[in-house]
């Protein structure tokens, strides 16, 4: 980082964190006025422009200012002000407020199922695979974290809990965004090609696309009701980064008594676990109750959809090819195998729970 | 960089935990504002 030391290296902390700041919503007003126009346009085959939703217009303004920033050396300068999961958070506890805890309750009992079925599956034939390929353990752990309950946030807690390398954790996070960014996309038009129901699609979103952010544009793209349920699977998976972050920091206390001397306490769980889900239920509890209202149009629901908005520019900024070059490719190959796994297991587990088992409504 | 060699020795990253109650806190601003009608049709009118 030294290497790119230019006038800009001796701005203050404070400095760079608002003119980050002040970037990134230029650029999400920027991807605001792009949506507005495309919503009023008609696509090819008579497709009307409002499926393309904000996600995809703030992910692409994020990576063009992506490109700009490296060109003028100034990434890193601005780093500090880029914050994608405060954005995505305060815009989960928002999404919160708009939500009938009806809506939880009628999804919660397949969610809980699907997770439960789907997040060891997929964590031990991630282990398993990784262990066939070669890959170290910590890296496996992050790995099989990552893919399994929600991305970034759970490679990180998992990166806590068994000492992984600085490193490991960068390379697992950047595959976890750049399969998540076409994932978002694609998904939502294979669950239309398959026709799927908006809770089956939520529900599969939730439970296979890594990242909470990219579940939500999926569910965005897809439907209200799909982004409801895919939400809502999302945070039941969230809710187990404490459980899971603990079972690996017992696994590494057992395996690795030189950096882990600590027996694993509920400090740690609590310490892992993601704080916006208890803003999310309490939002939630308010909307229930009447006490506050974040329904379509409100002025709640549209700071919800900037902060999501500012949330995939931030994504945009932040992703790094020459990360994944650095890597090399036997990691990408385990993560993109377990993908696929995630994908199918996740799918024919959604079909079956809310079409068969749980179905909603 | 070679602080990207070093070993997360901390089990629990306090900036994440800080930035997970400040997302929460900022969100709970914002319900605030809004139940009080300063934020709103009858306020300052925010659209997306």
């Amino acid at each position: 980082m030294s290497t790119n030391s230019t006038h800009t290296s001796s701005w203050s902390k404070p400095v760079r964190i608002v003119v980050g700041l002040v970037l990134v919503v230029a650029l999400a007003v920027a991807a605001w006025a792009i949506t507005q126009w495309i919503y009023k346009q008609t696509l090819p085959f008579n497709i009307p422009g409002k499926v393309l939703e904000y996600p995809l217009w703030a992910l692409l303004v994020g990576l063009a200012g992506n490109l700009l920033l490296k060109l003028l050396n100034l990434k890193e300068t601005l780093r500090p002000g880029i914050r994608t999961e405060l954005f995505l958070k305060i815009g989960l506890v928002l999404l919160g407020a708009g939500i009938n805890l009806a809506v939880i309750a009628k999804a919660a009992g397949g969610a809980i199922v699907q997770t439960l079925v789907i997040m060891p599956t997929v964590f031990f034939f991630s282990w398993w695979l990784g262990k066939k390929f070669g890959l170290d353990e910590k890296l496996r752990a992050v790995m099989s974290t990552a893919v399994s309950v929600c991305g970034v946030s759970a490679a990180i807690a998992a990166a806590g809990s068994v000492s992984a390398k600085k490193e490991q954790v960068s390379y697992i996070t950047t595959l976890v965004i750049l399969v998540a960014l076409p994932m978002m996309v694609i998904a939502p038009l294979l669950a239309g090609a398959m026709n799927l129901s908006d809770p089956v699609a939520g529900a599969w979103f939730g439970g296979n696309i890594d990242t909470t952010a990219a579940v939500v544009g999926a569910g965005t793209i897809y439907g209200e009701g799909a982004q409801e349920i895919a939400a809502i699977v999302k945070s039941t998976q969230n809710t187990l980064i404490g459980l899971v972050a603990f079972l690996l920091a017992l696994w590494a206390a057992s395996h690795d008594p030189k950096t882990n001397n600590g027996k694993p306490s509920a400090k740690i769980i609590w310490d892992r676990f993601p704080k916006f889900v208890l803003g999310f239920v309490l939002a939630s509890i308010l909307f229930t109750l009447g006490l506050i209202d974040g329904g379509k149009g409100t002025a709640i629901d549209a700071l919800k959809n900037w902060a999501f908005t500012l949330a995939f520019v931030c994504m945009g900024l932040e992703f790094s090819i020459r990360e994944v070059r650095k890597m090399g490719w036997r990691p990408v190959i385990v993560f993109l195998i377990v993908t696929v796994f995630n994908s199918l297991v996740g799918l024919g587990l959604a079909y079956v729970i809310f079409t068969w088992l749980l179905p909603i409504r | 960089m070679s602080k990207n060699r070093k070993h997360l020795d901390k089990p629990t990253p306090k900036s994440w935990l800080n930035e997970d109650w400040l997302a929460v806190i900022l969100a709970f601003v914002i319900i605030l504002l809004a139940a009080i009608g300063l934020l709103g049709p009858n306020g300052l009118p925010i659209r997306f």
